[in-house]
């Protein structure tokens, strides 16, 4: 039996963003190479399978260059067998291009299940997986939390997060993709040894080009989050306590746009009309 | 022919306690033979329990004295009448202690808790009853049948003489009786509880070139990493297993055993001691041994806190909490076993070189606000770093200490900087929590930067960023002048660069660091600073120095649950409270958040305020600052 986990290496940028370049920043440390972790938990929840299958063989499959070399090796540790390196022409991917190549890729080793992460840390898409069991013309579960194989490696059983503490439960025939949510499953630490081996497992790199293809779906803007409001500068103690309540007040005071209007509702109602015109919100004949 | 099947047994238990020490990990050691006759000459360290070290003193020297008057006796050597009569006095007295000493223990014995004691002490202190005994007994009938009457040359065997018999046979078979005893004695030395002696010197002897607090280095290549088996330790460390004599002083100070905890690190010992005997002829018939687990348990080995009781206060010298280190190394490097919220902290070692997971980028959060140069934005190299640490970049409250030290050093006109975002863990957590190839690596990286700008000076705030920037980064070739905060201040105070002027009326107490005091013998600093601030009185408290309590932070349990037992932060904040003072005085930020843990659920009603020493001498040299600005 044959499992392909498809393992997404990702930059992770956790710092604030912002133009201020003391607080806000970005600096090269602040990004941070690491796997995917809703892959990590595909890979464990398919190392804990080889218990109660025999022969179990897990292929990691990675797409593009290898960015995050110790955090892959860690995540092979938990216990891939060998590796599939796909690499391609094209740079920017769209989901559906990335699990277009994939599925070729797959489509030579012909595993019997497709683990994948429910969602990446980075972009959020969620889609690889779905258009992946579309390529193949495979089953597909989403947020699995756990997964049993009967006698014959014939049947699974899925269990799924349906959300809302809703336990779903599948009954799904092989071969099927699925994608894996968080769950109680935790990725084992990996000792030093299995370390070591995973430095040299068979790696073997194969190249699928899409000859140009265009994306579906391209992004044409992104907008990163606004700065948070910057944290409150030290009370100094020696000044005056007005002085200091106004310090204390400072981080906090938001620019409110708009006008603060007062007096009579009547009055007000007008303005609020007058005002509404003006702008064109409001088209009364 | 006694003589010698005795010197026989003896020649082959030591070298067969030699065969049990069968180990693969080979360590530098150096012997101090000056530092093994002070101990001996003086008995400081045992005497460090009054009663029982001045007992043993007395055993010692009485059976040395005796066997280097026997040897010349035996080998016929006469003395002028004068020296005879001295040495036959001296030895009388002596004998006389030892008898009271001997009695003593018996005594004690009989009447101590049964299931407390260890067995198989009883019937050597009988043996040793005997031999004095009837070495008195010998000499009385002597003095009895040439009729000696009293002298000053002999009191003692004056009084045995009253009541021994006149008979040259009662005479003779006490005198083969002490004979025998004595070969007895030293024909059991190795195989009983008195295997101590010759374990004991030559552990004393044999000395580690390990700085104070470091931990012992190991090869990341080998395999097992850690202890997984008795022979995975190393010499020195079996050593120290021999020469346990269970004295349980590690025990009375130990805050795992203290606060009820399974962590005893005498049983470990113990429990080595019975590994080794079992496992040392399997080793050499190439045989599988059992782990090392079946004797020591997970809670044990994660229930340390690394705080260096049990290796201070042991008479023997002998360091469990290495042995220890050994075993959680095998554990996690090994076996892949983490305690489940360890892993979060070594996670967050491991992304974001961080134990509270903030990332580099919000590293210089803390000084928002005030002016704190960063070494990477100054034109020429600073004259001190100031090495931050984890806790005082992320740690809410205790980043309040790191302003306050800013605001003095700035006060004081020293030119320093930070690392800012070039710093890193210093690793600390992740060495005493067993993830060796994790401190390395950070410890590598952080080497790499301070070298790269050039940095001697480091003043440090957190005593266990300071014990591994001092004592563990030379193994890794960084090697520049430590310092700790408190005794920067002390010479910033003596150079007159900042006045405490404004008092503190408080009565303070003091909760020593382990990391500062036990490991690296910091504790005057720390008192001379608070004699500094002017209105501070400062009352000790009644474990303090080197037998303070730990506050039960350090050894990664600061990131670990405390499921069994009590809880080690209230016990001291228990303490610390019943000493009635209005203030802690720390210089740790563990001490400091487990402390303020401790106090918050041990005291509603009173207040005990906690601060650490930097923050007492803010307040103090406060108005500096504000003149100068």
């Amino acid at each position: 039996m044959k499992i392909a986990v498809c393992i997404k290496q990702i930059v992770q940028t956790y710092a604030r963003t912002g133009k201020e370049a003391d607080n806000y920043f970005l600096t090269d440390q602040d990004r941070i190479f690491r796997i995917n972790p809703y892959d990590e938990v595909a890979m464990e929840m398919a190392v804990r399978m080889k218990k109660n299958v025999d022969g179990l063989k897990i292929t990691a499959v990675i797409l593009g260059p290898v960015i995050a070399q110790t955090e892959l090796t860690r995540c092979l540790a938990l216990g891939a067998d060998d590796v599939l390196q796909i690499e391609t022409d094209l740079t920017a991917m769209d989901p559906w291009q990335k699990s277009g190549i994939l599925a070729r890729a797959l489509k030579d080793i012909r595993p019997d299940m497709v683990f994948c992460g429910k969602e990446s840390l980075d972009s959020q898409n969620g889609q690889v997986p779905a258009f992946l069991s579309h390529h193949l013309g495979l089953g597909f579960v989403s947020a699995a939390t756990r997964i049993s194989i009967d006698q014959n490696n014939s049947q699974a059983i899925v269990h799924r997060n349906g959300g809302r503490g809703i336990k779903e439960i599948f009954n799904c025939t092989l071969p099927l993709v699925i994608s894996v949510d968080l769950s109680d499953i935790e990725p084992h630490i990996p000792t030093c040894e299995e370390k070591k081996q995973a430095r040299v497992l068979p790696f073997k790199t194969i190249t699928i080009k899409l000859n140009g293809s265009s994306a579906r779906v391209s992004a044409q803007s992104c907008h990163p989050p606004r700065p948070r409001p910057k944290p409150g500068p030290v009370i100094q103690p020696e000044l005056e306590s007005y002085e200091r309540i106004l310090q204390l007040l400072s981080p906090a005071s938001i620019q409110k746009k708009g006008v603060m209007k007062k007096g009579d509702p009547g009055m007000l109602a007008d303005e609020l009309i007058a005002f509404l015109k003006e702008n064109n919100f409001l088209k009364l004949p | 022919m006694f003589i010698i099947t005795v010197l026989a047994v003896l020649l082959t238990g030591i070298s067969r306690l030699r065969t049990l020490r069968t180990y693969q990990r080979k360590e530098m050691l150096t012997g101090d033979l000056a530092g093994l006759v002070r101990y001996l000459a003086g008995h400081k360290k045992i005497m460090e329990n009054p009663v029982t070290g001045t007992l043993h003193f007395i055993i010692f020297w009485g059976c040395l004295v005796f066997i280097l008057m026997i040897i010349p006796a035996q080998l016929g050597m006469i003395f002028p009448k004068s020296v005879a009569h001295g040495i036959s006095f001296v030895m009388d007295v002596t004998g006389l202690l030892m008898l009271a000493a001997v009695l003593f223990f018996l005594v004690n014995r009989l009447r101590a808790d049964k299931a407390k004691l260890v067995p198989g002490k009883s019937h050597l202190l009988f043996l040793l009853l005997v031999i004095v005994l009837t070495g008195f007994l010998s000499a009385g009938s002597r003095l009895h049948i040439i009729q000696a009457g009293f002298s000053m040359v002999s009191p003692v065997g004056y009084l045995f003489s009253i009541f021994s018999p006149d008979s040259p046979v009662f005479m003779q078979i006490m005198i083969r009786l002490h004979f025998l005893g004595v070969l007895a004695f030293f024909a059991l030395m190795p195989f009983s509880f008195f295997r101590h002696i010759p374990a004991g010197l030559q552990n004393i002897y044999s000395k580690r070139q390990l700085n104070p607090g470091e931990l012992s280095r190991i090869e990341l290549d080998a395999s097992p990493i850690g202890a997984k088996k008795i022979f995975d330790l190393s010499s020195k460390q079996l050593l120290g297993a021999q020469a346990c004599v269970s004295c349980r002083r590690c025990e009375d100070h130990c805050p795992a055993t203290i606060s009820h905890k399974p962590l005893k690190p005498g049983h470990i010992m113990n429990a080595l001691f019975l590994r080794m005997t079992k496992d040392a002829d399997l080793y050499h018939l190439s045989q599988p041994a059992p782990d090392l687990e079946q004797g020591i348990t997970g809670d044990e080995i994660w229930a340390c806190t690394t705080c260096m009781a049990c290796t201070t206060h042991c008479p023997m010298m002998i360091n469990p909490m290495d042995i220890i280190m050994a075993l959680r190394r095998h554990q996690v490097l090994d076996k892949g076993c983490v305690p489940l919220e360890a892993r979060h902290t070594i996670r967050n070692l491991e992304l974001f070189g961080d134990t509270y997971g903030k990332g580099v980028s919000h590293r210089t959060d803390w000084r928002i606000g005030i002016e704190v140069p960063a070494v990477r934005e100054l034109a020429e190299k600073p004259d001190i770093l100031l090495w931050v640490g984890c806790s005082g970049a992320f740690h809410p409250r205790y980043s309040n200490v790191a302003r306050d030290m800013a605001r003095i050093l700035e006060t004081a006109g020293v030119r320093f900087a930070i690392p800012g975002k070039d710093e890193l863990c210093c690793g600390d957590g992740a060495r005493r929590l067993g993830e060796e190839v994790l401190f390395q690596n950070l410890a590598c990286r952080n080497i790499e930067t301070l070298n790269s700008y050039g940095i001697r000076d480091i003043v440090v705030f957190c005593p266990h960023c300071f014990n591994t920037l001092k004592n563990e980064y030379p193994a890794l070739g960084g090697i520049y002048n430590v310092i700790p905060a408190v005794e920067y201040l002390l010479t910033l105070i003596d150079q007159q660069k900042i006045i405490p002027a404004y008092p503190v009326n408080m009565q303070m107490t003091l909760h020593d660091p382990c990391y500062l005091g036990r490991v690296n013998r910091i504790y005057e600093p720390l008192r001379k600073l608070v004699k500094r601030v002017p209105g501070l009185s400062l009352k000790e408290l009644d474990r303090c120095f080197d037998s303070a309590l730990c506050c039960g932070g350090g050894g990664g349990r600061m990131w670990l649950h405390e499921t069994l037992g009590e809880k080690i932060n209230q016990l001291r904040a228990r303490e610390i409270k019943d000493s009635g003072v209005g203030l802690l005085g720390t210089a740790c930020p563990f001490c400091m958040i487990m402390m303020e843990d401790g106090m918050g659920s041990v005291s509603v009603d009173t207040e005990v305020k906690i601060l650490d020493l930097i923050e007492i001498t803010a307040q103090s040299t406060g108005a500096a600052y504000k003149g100068k600005s």
